[in-house]
């Protein structure tokens, strides 16, 4: 049995329940922030109990793959008493899961994933987190062009740094920001799932090319293949990170340099492979699958 | 162990830290809040080694001489100095860099920082129970209910359990070589200097895991010196003292 749980109106849910579906493979898609559901969960260390469905019962001992997209439920409601249960079980069942609760926090902090990603070799911008409005000037004194985004794994719109706003460097008080010098280049978003990798180039005007379209800027997506060194790191940063499913973002500079940004744990990659046709969906099924 | 000050990292909130610059005068040791994470001064740039610190209000070179980590995150209600609608996401923000600060530090933390806790490993029961049996712990079951009709009630905790303190390769309290090997197994497992052990020792086998976390009884004098003999405070502080 594999167990999706999210809303079944999340592209990348649909797409690998799809992609299941054509398998004839046993798969259910939990909505748990709609559904009547209820956990029991037993570990003694043998790890054991059921998950109760709208009236029916799922063995939990039975599940032999888990892809994980849940929403937050409200703090102290049932659903979050449910969504804790089903979280507990994800971290200990010896299923596989895309992605393990645990490793999927790595995401919360930016400079602590690209610790991570230096430890295998890719170059990553250069950074300063400060909260002095001196400094800031200083490191942008250092770069061409210098970025601002947040810490944390809070989305933000990225955004060039102003010299001349003295009100927003005088916000830098408030808590230690990110600055980063911008590296130029063409984008490359990679999906890991298990050992196969899909590359595609994301080309753009935009600054940050997630708001592109939003902004009225371009955005051309198209499949790519990576230098055979540059595809190994990305497999050895997903096992490092423990993400068999991981969304990477590198950028490639025109002088041939690799820079990694961020390691997605929970990728939308629909958005990649609607535009390139590559088959991440059927790819995460077959490893949901491999199990 | 590099010069500087001790550095505990806690909660405003925190009367046990809040305690440890009395109960030990000779050593140099500060407090570092959330508020100072509000003040001019920081400035760390990861991969490039020393950096500056704002701690107790001052500003000092990083690394400090070792840090003690008392926060599991930066909470709303650490930052009643922040708007109260920016509070959630300058909490989160706080963390994220709490989080590769910790990690990054050259100097001996306790503990280093998991991604879900500051402290160190803060697991849910379930997947302390899983380790615990893998080193060969006796473990009391975990049971969880949650929705519907299937609640079930809690088991109510022992009364009195025992409780082991693992520091390094120091294990403080009543276990035996055997017990003793088992929890230290257990805590380098979980990635963790520091780890505060409870045991039921009402079995029929002897004592049985019950719950870990890295929270340390700091009001202990054992404990705490132990963590600093680990983070090589005491011995440098011997020798400030006999060269002074």
């Amino acid at each position: 049995m594999i167990l999706l749980w999210g809303p079944p109106t999340d592209p990348p849910l649909a797409a690998v329940f799809a992609a299941l579906s054509r398998r004839s493979a046993p798969a259910a898609l939990i909505d748990a922030e709609t559904a009547a559901c209820s956990v029991l969960l037993t570990v003694d260390p043998v790890v054991c109990g059921s998950l109760g469905v709208d009236g029916a019962e799922i063995d939990l001992a039975a599940v032999d793959g888990l892809y994980l997209r849940p929403g937050v439920p409200a703090a102290g409601s049932e659903r979050a008493a449910v969504h804790e249960a089903l979280w507990a079980f994800s971290e200990v069942t010896s299923a596989i899961v895309l992605n393990r609760p645990a490793a999927m926090a790595g995401n919360g902090s930016k400079p602590y994933q690209a610790a991570q990603a230096r430890a295998v070799g890719f170059a990553t911008p250069d950074t300063l987190i400060t909260t002095s409005a001196e400094a800031a000037r200083d490191f942008a004194r250092q770069h061409r062009e210098v970025i601002y985004k947040s810490t944390s794994g809070v989305r933000s719109v990225v955004a060039t740094l102003d010299l001349t706003d003295d009100e927003r460097l005088a916000d830098l008080e408030t808590c230690p920001t990110q600055l980063q010098e911008r590296v130029p280049g063409v984008d490359v978003r990679v999906h890991v799932v298990g050992p196969l990798l899909f590359a595609c180039e994301v080309r753009s005007s935009a600054v940050d090319y997630r708001y592109a379209v939003r902004d009225g800027l371009d955005v051309e997506i198209r499949s790519t293949e990576l230098p055979p060194e540059i595809a190994a790191r990305c497999l050895t940063l997903a096992a490092l990170a423990e993400l068999p499913l991981a969304g990477i973002d590198l950028r490639r500079t025109p002088d041939g340099a690799w820079y990694c940004f961020e390691i997605n744990p929970s990728p939308g990659f629909t958005y990649y492979a609607d535009a390139t046709g590559q088959p991440v969906a059927d790819a995460i099924a077959e490893l949901l699958l491999a199990s | 162990m590099t010069d500087g000050p001790v550095v505990v990292l806690a909660s405003e909130a925190d009367a046990e830290a809040r305690t440890l610059p009395a109960r030990l005068p000779g050593l140099d040791l500060r407090l570092l809040t959330p508020a100072d994470l509000s003040r001019p001064g920081w400035e760390f740039r990861p991969g490039r080694g020393a950096g500056i610190a704002v701690v107790d209000g001052e500003a000092i070179s990083t690394p400090p001489a070792a840090v003690l980590v008392r926060l599991p995150w930066v909470a709303e209600h650490d930052l009643p100095h922040i708007d109260a609608g920016d509070r959630s996401y300058v909490a989160s923000e706080m963390t994220a860099f709490l989080l590769a600060w910790l990690s990054a530090l050259p100097c001996p933390v306790l503990n280093r920082p998991s991604t879900t806790c500051l402290a160190g490993p803060l697991w849910r029961p379930e997947r302390w129970a899983i380790l615990a049996a893998a080193v060969g712990l006796s473990v009391v079951p975990v049971q969880r209910s949650a929705g519907g009709d299937s609640t079930s009630p809690e088991p109510l905790p022992p009364a009195d359990p025992v409780v082991v303190t693992v520091v390094g390769n120091r294990c403080l309290g009543p276990a035996d070589q055997t017990g003793a090997s088992r929890l230290q197994r257990l805590a380098r497992l979980a990635g963790a200097e520091v780890l505060t052990v409870s045991l039921d020792e009402a079995g029929p086998g002897g004592a049985r895991f019950l719950a870990a976390s890295p929270w340390p009884n700091l009001a202990d004098d054992t404990v705490l010196d132990a963590l600093l003999d680990s983070a090589g405070v005491l011995a440098s502080a011997a020798r400030a003292a006999s060269s002074g």
